[in-house]
């Protein structure tokens, strides 16, 4: 949080900044006359401004929370020793090969590589940021990802050894995003690294103002080339603005103040639809709402509570209130499309008087959490209609994110509201920080043996049948036990220009804006 | 040559069904050169009447004004509003009585002046200013060059009147009208202006109109005088005529009641009877018939007309009477001017009361107004000290001092012994029922949300007396006023009924002491008679001791034992009453002497003969 | 001469208030209006099982014969929402001004009637709360309690309560002054009494007419904090709220912020005219009772 007093020296540091952003850019300008001649398409240039709802809190790797979006802003800051195509296939990164020998594998680390402020990439700083993950001091969001992950070692310096304690068939995954992100160790040890990010990403961060905007500006000695060959990213500056009124960035996004945005509400975006300045590409991306009960005190400790107030939910109904009908319904974090979807998965039908049968008479006192961003605040309080409807005396709190995060984490709640963004990387990625024991977001507290169990084996395997029985058993489980309460899926296409191109998508949807354009 | 004639003007407001008839039927006129008193009371009529010569009466359908009004033969009635904005200003002009209401505060003299001048002729802003210049010489303002830079607020009251009387005179009116013109002002001042608009209408030769309902100053300087009462002109004549000897009974009464330096000490006034008239109720007969004292039946029935009794002469009257105006003398007791003694009732040593000046944003005192500076005063039971002084003179503030509104700065302050600033519980008791007050506004002095009983019964309530209807319709009936007055508001009562509730109210708590601020200036002569009448009557009746604070020496002749003059803050002069009125030593009292009715000075003009006998 | 006058329209019988109120084409206008809503806030309590009703099968239907003003974003029915919201529109018009006004006249009463260092401490602390705009600062005084009616209510009570303060001191200084208060000071009335008898009366003109106007004002401060979510809770219905909402469904149906806003709009006007005529009718001079001026 930038406070007042911190003001001056921000703004200094910014000063500077800008003059050496100048000198780069000079620096760039001169760089590209001399390229022009090599590169073929691709213009350079342009500064992209995105409408982003979903601030971060950090931009340090290993603690970011917000597990899918958090991605796309980090993306423009680090590199991972390996990429995931949207395919699923992987392709080197910071790693030029890689060998895989049961619970052995080795990188061969690119050679030449910098952090943003000057130190080298090596082995022993991809081996610092990987045990910095596993190390339970650093509390890391991501070390449940990386659990089977034993040592890391460098054997020279582009020589990369990691020890597993079982064979991990989601590791590369893993590696792929934010567990295996490269920070500078240096930047690192020196402090308040969350706010001061220094990866080998396309862009160096330059500034961020909370709840105003972040940017980054070209990192000029990127080692990254465009399939021709071309010197990349083709931007010169990123600024994520955070705007959460999805109003504010509908019209931003037509009046091109932003030229691309995270995500819109289906009223938002049916508005766009016919514009041809603007582009909207059902990626396949769902938001998945959920309501997820906290079990470790009453009433939701009483299974029986938690039937009665998945019985008094109308899914449907929230549905065409807040999505303007255009949504699925799925039974959990899995959409039509993915391979553990199994539509014979059904939570209890909506059934008000059952459920007002079922508590007995007195009105039942809970406490919703949601957070204070379109439809959210809707949707509660629909909620607390259909709640109050079938028996419950619900108290709706609508909260700013971060007061909503801590109140969850502190299980100061009863019910929570909320939402993620589905496909995720693997299914195991949806499932086992919102449900295994030790997840990082498990809201509801649980400690489930069963479910436990049935998480490792969906992960302990290789074979698609195996995982997903385990995975439809799981779902089975969580609705069938309903600690959480699925929701509408609301559909969430790419909104962006359509002078940007040159978005690569990440397995979930997130981006990549190293190799994006913006036609003048 | 006859400037203005009015001729049976009427003035009529309220809705046809209840008409108020504030002018009916008003026959005046003015010469050029000459200048016209109109007198009367409160409700008379005679501000109305000027009024409606400039054209400034409300518009019709609220106000109907008939009749005929002919300025320098032009017919004014009739005029449209552009056709009396030519007229306002070119042809008549008015003084009013409060200055400040007539200048824009906004505004230097120069730009108000000039302003006025080019709203009527087409002259240069050059020209404007020095005919503003002329103007402000004419008024006898002392440097008016450097006057037209200044804003009324840079000036003292009298000099406001001033500026005021030359943005009347800038555009050269035939006729001037002034209302009251000196009644806001010190009596020094006061001679001063009459003078100034003396010599303008004779330098001039303009008409002037002189409204008033001092006796006094219409002696000085009127040519002519018109008594109104009730709306009606109900005599007129040239001055020394109407005041040596009036005919209609209501100039004698009025002259008589006036209270004048030559009168008998301490001797009761003769006051007119009764109240001032309603002009909703007026009686069918002479409006005056209820209060006159020479009253004949038919008085009730028949409303005289104005006709002539002596040449030039006119009164209204169907029992016209003749012979010097009597003083009438109803209390021949008067008691002599003893010497006082025993202990006093009240003390004041030494008082004095600083007001720091602060100035700075750090409000640092800069230095002191010394408000009341090293006074020292006795006052004795049965008696009553007369404090004379201007306003500004310090005498409010040194009773309030006495009255614990203020703390002394300095020296004490004394009732029966008990030092009024610091009191004890008991003594703070006694000083809450034995001191008491009546102010000078009757407007002002009693709640008007509260009924004439509860205003009566709160002291006593207070002191734990009795505060029983019997008990309060006793000190209402002291007053001379029915017990019905007690369900009533103070809106129900005119100026001189309130003010004899505010000394009922005095009197409840049965004090030895009774304040008297101004307590009769704010009434009209008839009313303060008998308000002084009363006042002498209670002083004899419970042994009150009386401070009686008055900026006119004349008023406190009836009723003064001792007087202290007081100016700046000091006590110039004190002592017995008998020996300031006839060997004033300090130039101070002399001068205020002077200025009251009845002093052998005013005699000099020539025109006032029979006023000074 | 000024008394002249003064006689003259004093001695006219007062005419009572309250006709002379009912009189007056502007209260004509307001206490209908003002009447209706007290009854829709009285009548509030059993129409919220109906407001609150939500209907997925009936999404912002316009107005029709069902439901008069149509359903709101989650189906419930805006007519009984609008009758449910006057009931906080009542609540602060009175309960938030009136908090405010007993307690900005205590402080005024005390600090224009003591005068002194406390007067002045008083003062400078009212001209500091006054020198922010009400709205800027009830949402400091929310933002530090939290959301909610209660807080909203306690947000404007205290935003409001130093304008009392300053109008009923500057009242204060001016009758302090007048001859009948001198007279009762000077016979003894204990100073609670002085206040209560000779001064609270005078005030109670220009209080009845302020607090009509500081009630639109607290009307409009209820609606802004609603209206940003920091004031009435859902599911409780609120005006502000309910504009609110409205704005987020405006292509959708038109009427949704219209008619809570008309309500907002009618209510407001009919409080500051109801201030306009009650000035006027408390006014005893009148013009065309008044020669001479």
């Amino acid at each position: 949080m930038a406070t007042p007093s911190s003001m001056p020296p921000a703004l200094l540091s910014r000063r500077a900044l800008l003059g050496g952003a100048v000198a780069t850019l000079t620096a760039v300008g001169l760089t590209a006359c001399g390229d022009t001649g090599e590169r073929g398409g691709g213009k350079r240039g342009g500064t992209l401004t995105v409408g982003f709802d979903n601030e971060p809190t950090t931009l340090d790797p290993a603690l970011s929370s917000a597990i899918s979006s958090d991605r796309s802003v980090l993306n423009l800051f680090y590199d991972t020793l390996l990429r995931q195509e949207r395919d699923g296939s992987f392709v080197p990164a910071l790693a030029e090969k890689w060998t895989v020998d049961g619970t052995t594998v080795t990188f061969t680390l690119r050679e030449g590589v910098r952090f943003h402020d000057g130190t080298p990439f090596d082995a022993e700083a991809a081996a610092f940021n990987l045990r910095r993950v596993i190390d339970p001091a650093t509390k890391s969001t991501k070390a449940g990802a990386l659990k089977k992950l034993a040592a890391a070692d460098a054997v020279d310096p582009r020589t990369l050894k990691l020890t597993l304690r079982a064979a991990d068939p989601l590791l590369l995954v893993q590696l792929a995003h934010e567990p295996g992100m490269m920070a500078s160790p240096t930047a690192v040890k020196a402090g308040d690294y969350g706010r001061k990010p220094v990866g080998t990403g396309p862009f160096v961060f330059d500034a961020w103002r909370s709840k105003v905007q972040l940017s980054g500006k070209r990192n000029t000695a990127y080692w990254r080339r465009a399939a021709d060959g071309g010197a990349l990213p083709r931007l010169d500056q990123v600024v994520f603005r955070f705007v959460t009124d999805t109003k504010v960035l509908r019209a931003e996004v037509t009046t091109g103040g932003v030229q691309l945005v995270r995500a819109l509400p289906p009223e938002e975006f049916k508005q766009l639809a016919g514009n041809r300045q603007i582009v909207l590409d059902d990626i396949g991306v769902r938001r998945s709402y959920y309501v997820a009960l906290n079990v470790t005190r009453a009433p939701f400790d009483d299974p029986k509570v938690r039937e009665a107030f998945a019985m008094a939910v109308d899914r449907t109904g929230v549905g065409k209130a807040a999505a303007g009908g255009e949504f699925d319904l799925a039974p959990s974090f899995a959409t039509s499309k993915d391979w553990f979807y199994d539509p014979s998965i059904t939570p209890p039908p909506f059934d008000p008087a059952k459920a007002k049968a079922a508590l007995g008479g007195t009105p039942v006192p809970i406490t919703v959490v949601a957070r204070r961003r379109a439809p959210d605040p809707t949707i509660a309080e629909l909620l607390q209609s259909q709640l109050t409807a079938a028996g419950f005396a619900p108290k709706v709190e609508v909260l700013e994110a971060q007061t909503q995060l801590d109140r969850m984490r502190k299980q100061d709640f009863d019910a929570t509201l909320l939402v993620i963004d589905i496909p995720r990387l693997d299914p195991s990625l949806s499932f086992d920080p919102y449900f295994a024991s030790k997840g990082s977001n498990n809201w509801s507290g649980l400690t489930d043996t069963t479910l436990d169990g049935l998480l490792e084996k969906a992960v302990g395997s290789d074979d698609r049948a195996v995982r997903r029985q385990a995975y439809v058993d799981v779902q089975r489980r969580i609705v069938g036990e309903n600690y959480w309460i699925f929701l509408h899926q609301p559909k969430s296409p790419l909104i962006h220009s359509a002078k940007l191109s040159g978005i690569v998508l990440n397995v979930d949807g997130q981006w990549r804006l190293d190799e994006a354009e913006l036609a003048s | 040559m006859r400037l203005l004639d009015i001729e049976h003007l009427t003035v009529t407001f309220g809705a046809p069904q209840r008409p108020v008839h504030a002018v009916a039927g008003v026959d005046l006129h003015v010469d050029a050169g000459e200048t016209l008193a109109v007198v009367g009371e409160s409700g008379s009529g005679k501000t109305v009447t000027a009024l409606s010569v400039l054209g400034l009466t409300p518009r019709p359908p609220a106000c109907r004004t008939t009749g005929g009004i002919r300025l320098a033969g032009t017919e004014l009635t009739g005029l449209d509003a552009r056709g009396w904005r030519a007229v306002r200003g070119r042809d008549v002009a008015m003084v009013f009585q409060d200055p400040s209401a007539a200048l824009n505060p906004l505004l230097t003299l120069g730009t108000q002046i000039a302003d006025a001048v080019r709203a009527h002729e087409p002259v240069s802003r050059a020209a404007a200013r020095e005919r503003a210049v002329a103007a402000l010489e004419l008024a006898r303002l002392p440097d008016p060059r450097t006057r037209l830079a200044q804003y009324p607020h840079q000036l003292s009251g009298g000099m406001r009147q001033r500026a005021a009387i030359a943005l009347a005179l800038a555009t050269g009116p035939k006729l001037l009208i002034a209302d009251e013109p000196t009644t806001a002002l010190d009596v020094a001042v006061q001679a001063e202006i009459l003078e100034t608009l003396d010599s303008l209408r004779r330098d001039l030769g303009m008409g002037l109109i002189l409204i008033t309902h001092d006796l006094g100053t219409v002696a000085t300087h009127a040519d002519r005088v018109a008594v109104m009462y009730a709306g009606r002109v109900v005599e007129t004549g040239p001055t020394a005529q109407v005041l040596g000897d009036p005919r209609m009974p209501y100039t004698r009464a009025l002259l008589a009641a006036t209270p004048r330096l030559d009168a008998p000490a301490r001797q009761r006034l003769a006051a007119i009877g009764g109240q001032p008239p309603d002009l909703r109720e007026l009686p069918p007969g002479c409006a005056f018939a209820p209060r006159c004292p020479v009253v004949l039946d038919i008085c009730h029935e028949r409303r005289p007309a104005l006709e002539p009794h002596a040449p030039d002469q006119l009164a209204a009257c169907l029992n016209p009477v003749t012979g010097p105006a009597p003083v009438e003398i109803t209390a021949p007791d008067a008691d002599p001017a003893t010497t006082p003694d025993g202990p006093p009732v009240a003390e004041f040593d030494d008082v004095a009361l600083h007001y720091p000046v602060r100035r700075g944003a750090l409000r640092r005192v800069v230095d002191h107004v010394r408000a009341v500076d090293g006074v020292s005063l006795r006052l004795h039971p049965g008696r009553t000290l007369a404090l004379v002084g201007e306003s500004g003179s310090g005498k409010t503030s040194l009773t309030r001092t006495l009255l614990r509104l203020e703390r002394p700065t300095g020296g004490t302050v004394r009732y029966a012994g008990i030092d009024v600033t610091r009191p004890g519980r008991g003594e703070l008791r006694r000083l809450q029922r034995e001191v008491q007050v009546v102010f000078q506004n009757p407007y002002a002095s009693l709640d008007p949300r509260m009924t004439v009983g509860q205003i009566l019964a709160e002291p006593l309530r207070v002191h734990g007396l009795d505060d029983s209807r019997a008990e309060l319709a006793r000190l209402l009936d002291q007053v001379g006023l029915d017990a019905a007055a007690l369900d009533r508001h103070p809106a129900a009562f005119s100026g001189g009924q309130r003010q004899r509730i505010a000394v009922a109210r005095a009197l409840g708590p049965r004090p030895r002491l009774i304040v008297c601020d101004e307590a009769v200036s704010a009434l009209d002569v008839s009313i303060q008679a008998q308000v002084l009448n009363l006042l002498a009557d209670l002083q004899r009746e419970h042994d009150l001791a009386y401070l009686f604070i008055t900026h006119d020496l004349a008023v406190v002749r009836s009723v003064a034992h001792d007087i202290a003059v007081m100016r700046h803050g000091r006590i110039v002069e004190q002592g017995p009453a008998e020996r300031i009125y006839d060997r004033p030593t300090h130039e101070y009292t002399r001068l205020l002497l002077e200025m009251a009715p009845g002093h052998p000075a005013q005699a000099r003009t020539g025109r006032t003969a029979a006023w000074s006998r | 001469m000024a008394t002249d006058t003064t006689t003259a329209t004093t001695r006219e019988p007062r005419r009572p208030v309250l006709s002379r109120l009912l009189r007056d084409r502007r209260a004509r206008f307001a206490l209908p209006v003002l009447a209706a809503v007290t009854l829709a806030a009285a009548a509030s309590p059993l129409l919220d099982t109906r407001s609150r009703a939500t209907d997925t099968d009936r999404l912002l239907s316009g107005p029709g014969a069902a439901h008069p003003l149509g359903t709101d974003e989650l189906g419930r029915d805006v007519l009984a929402r609008i009758v449910d919201g006057a009931g906080v529109t009542v609540v602060v018009a009175t309960v938030a001004v009136g908090a405010a006004l007993v307690l900005g006249t205590l402080l005024g009463l005390f600090a224009g009637y003591r005068g002194g260092w406390l007067d002045a401490l008083l003062m400078r602390a009212v001209d500091g709360l006054l020198a922010f705009p009400l709205l800027v600062l009830a949402l400091t005084v929310v933002a530090a309690l939290g959301p909610g009616l209660r807080n909203a209510l306690i947000a404007i009570a205290v935003v409001t309560t130093p304008r009392f303060a300053r109008v009923v001191r500057g009242e204060v200084l001016s009758l302090r002054t007048r001859e009948w208060v001198s007279a009762a000071h000077i016979v003894g009335v204990p100073t609670w009494a002085l206040l209560r008898r000779h001064l609270l009366p005078h005030l109670a003109g220009t209080l009845g007419v302020f607090a009509a106007l500081q009630a639109s004002t607290a009307i409009i401060a209820e609606a802004s904090l609603s209206f940003l979510g920091l004031g009435v809770q859902p599911p409780q219905a609120s005006w502000g709220a309910m504009v609110a909402a409205g704005t987020d469904h405006l292509d959708a149906s038109w009427s949704l912020s219209v008619f809570p806003g008309l309500a907002i709009l009618l209510t407001i006007a009919a409080f500051n005219l109801l201030a306009d005529a009650l000035r006027d009718a408390l006014d005893a001079h009148r013009p065309d009772l008044d020669p001479g001026r």
